[in-house]
């Protein structure tokens, strides 16, 4: 009897060790999506019929293994979304830029930015491209906004029906011309949206555009795609949509009542770190080789040949069919920031924006809003811009 | 009841309460003294204790306070789980009964069943919109697949020679029926109702991906969405009582209406 209750007492304390031992964070792990390291994505992609995406493929990582340096190179684990804003990262690893300067991308794709977000908390991420999430990503994981690095804005917008009342008056404030609706025609309304997103926030400010607020209409939570299957079955006035899904409505029925671009809104996608890589000192120059590469990306992505391929090629690895015909207008309307870009525009006035939307709705409190302020830094960005000017600009 | 089988039951009642408290007081040496995770990822119970008392009166950062959420949810589950009851209780008893009936729908159920509720989300939108009876609706069709299939198994259970003995006293089918077979599958159908009342809301979440602005479900995914894993934990907590407590009234309705039910 003492034999099996010593026995029972060891296998629960076993247990318990491995239990604990579990709750640590290892490094390696689990991820919410597709875990497939971004060579083997590049090797898969190409698998189809892109023979000149192979040889150049080849070709790039010929002469990174040839200009590999001797020492081991640092790896950085980077968090992607399957959407335009992340091809520099599958653009990098193709071309076996990062090998070249010294570092090693291990891509891993998430389905959307929570994701990202529970990843980094778990420590399993070291540099991520994110959308509004990314601000939570700073106010609760402590990640460093490094840069803005894409005009994701059109294509967001709302969808209303081309007979609805809203559909009758455009421009009844001055200042947004090609904004449909007036209070009187939308107070009451209901919204489809995918909540806490940039849709809230480009929602709010169509609202305020007709001096109306939240309290007047009633937003429903729902995410871009069903909100198209319930909106043409019927469903709702407003219907929230991007890019590739706004272009399955059919422009003779629906119009697009207000958009991030006649609301004159900049909503630009972000590169963030977590703080544990921005303040190891010993991937410090790694981090800056890979702002640098991205600022050269977008130079390569000047070409819409380029750009094209590279984001067929990325929707193809991530399993997502497209006519590369119909996407292309969606692809070549959300630019990258180049060095031009970078060294005149205010790139961090959208992420600032979504920061101040968000304390003001109440998702973040006023002393998160400040932490996402001071997790701001462009220290990196300087140093990439200069090492780029120095490298590239010659 | 005898002195010794009340204090036994009192012993049992107790023995419950300390593993509640031991559950209780892991979480928060797990959290708040041993520090084993960071409470971005796993906050204290004192932390969800503390949210979930903000939020009984506060509508950050989710449009409604907790007890809208939960009265949306309810009028969600339960709906649903009334529906899955009526529908799914007769539908297992006359299946089992009748074998033609249960010939022409067994198949039928069959293939739905196998069909999570969340595959109907596309379907639903379409069919019955975003309102709460296409919620409800999903929560239903969780729900009623419990209540099938133990109807239907309590009811082949029924022993045989209890039917003799009806037939023997000349008792019609349908007599047979209400007399025998449905008041000896009585622990069964309730046991289905258990089940079908766990899955009602275990379905809620899916059902309010379906356009919510309100609901326990609604609570959480938005608490993903913003990372407030102390919302996330709230709106578990708070099912789970629910869960509970709706439980322990079947579990009254069970001992009071079944025969030899403890």
């Amino acid at each position: 009897m003492k034999k099996k209750k010593m026995v029972a007492v060891v296998l629960s304390l076993t247990l318990m060790v491995f239990v604990l031992a579990g709750c640590g964070s290892s490094g390696a792990g689990g991820a919410e999506s597709s875990q497939v390291p971004a060579q083997e994505q590049a090797a898969d992609a190409s698998a189809g019929n892109k023979e000149d995406d192979k040889a150049e493929q080849a070709e790039g990582a010929e002469m990174a293994a040839a200009d590999a340096p001797s020492e081991e190179l640092v790896t950085i684990r980077v968090s992607t979304l399957a959407q335009q804003l992340s091809i520099p990262m599958h653009y990098i690893s193709k071309m076996g830029w990062d090998v070249e300067n010294g570092f090693k991308l291990e891509i891993t794709t998430f389905a959307q930015g929570s994701g990202i977000n529970e990843a980094l908390g778990s420590g399993l991420v070291d540099v991520f491209t994110i959308g509004a999430a990314g601000v939570s990503s700073c106010s609760v994981y402590d990640a460093v906004y490094l840069f803005s690095h894409c005009d994701s804005g059109a294509g967001q917008q709302f969808m209303i029906r081309a007979d609805s009342e809203m559909a009758a008056e455009k421009g009844f404030n001055p200042d947004y011309p090609e904004v449909y609706g007036t209070p009187d025609s939308v107070k009451g309304k209901s919204f489809l949206l995918p909540m806490g997103t940039a849709s809230q926030i480009l929602t709010d400010m169509y609202l305020e555009a007709l001096g109306l607020s939240e309290d007047d209409v009633t937003l429903i939570n729902m995410d871009n795609m069903p909100a198209y299957q319930a909106f043409v079955s019927g469903q709702s006035d407003f219907a929230s949509t991007c890019y590739p899904v706004a272009d399955n409505y059919d422009p003779e029925q629906y119009l697009a009542a207000f958009s991030m671009t006649n609301l004159n809104c900049p909503y630009y996608d972000n590169i963030l770190c977590s703080r544990e890589f921005y303040e190891d000192e010993s991937k410090h120059d790694a981090l800056v080789a890979l702002c640098e590469q991205l600022i050269r990306v977008a130079d390569a992505f000047k070409d819409d040949k380029v750009l094209m391929d590279t984001m067929v090629e990325w929707y193809d690895i991530n399993g997502q069919e497209c006519n590369p015909d119909e996407i292309e207008h969606q692809v070549l309307e959300r630019p990258f920031f180049t060095y031009d870009d970078l060294t005149t525009i205010d790139s961090t006035a959208s992420f600032k924006m979504i920061a101040d939307f968000y304390a003001i709705v109440g998702n973040i409190s006023d002393e998160d809003l400040e932490k996402v302020y001071k997790n701001m830094d462009d220290t990196v960005l300087k140093e990439a811009l200069e090492a780029y000017a120095a490298d590239y600009m010659k | 009841m005898t002195k010794q089988k009340k204090l036994f039951a009192f012993r049992m009642k107790i023995i419950s309460i300390c593993a509640l408290f031991g559950f209780f007081l892991f979480w928060y040496l797990v959290t708040d003294v041993w520090k084993l995770a960071p409470e971005t990822l796993l906050p204290s119970p004192l932390k969800a204790l503390e949210t979930g008392i903000t939020k009984w009166s506060v509508k950050k950062p989710d449009g409604s306070t907790l007890p809208q959420h939960i009265f949306a949810s309810l009028r969600v589950s339960l709906l649903g789980f009334c529906f899955g009851a009526v529908i799914g209780v007769p539908l297992g008893i006359m299946m089992a009964w009748w074998e033609k009936a249960d010939m022409c729908l067994k198949p039928v159920f069959d293939f739905v069943r196998t069909i999570p509720p969340i595959a109907w989300i596309p379907i639903m939108i379409i069919l019955l919109g975003i309102g709460v009876v296409a919620k409800a609706s999903i929560v239903f069709l969780s729900a009623f697949i419990p209540c099938v299939v133990n109807s239907y198994t309590g009811i082949k259970s029924t022993k045989k020679v209890h039917i003799w003995v009806g037939q023997t006293f000349g008792a019609s089918k349908t007599r047979l029926l209400f007399k025998v077979a449905i008041p000896s599958a009585l622990p069964y159908i309730f046991t289905g109702l258990k089940v079908s009342l766990n899955s009602s809301w275990g379905s809620l979440v899916a059902a309010e991906m379906l356009g919510s602005d309100s609901g326990l479900g609604y609570m959480i995914q938005l608490g993903r969405l913003l990372c407030r894993a102390d919302l996330i934990i709230v709106g578990m907590v708070v099912i789970g009582i629910m869960g509970t407590i709706l439980s322990a009234i079947l579990d009254f309705m069970e001992m009071k209406l079944v025969k030899g039910a403890v």
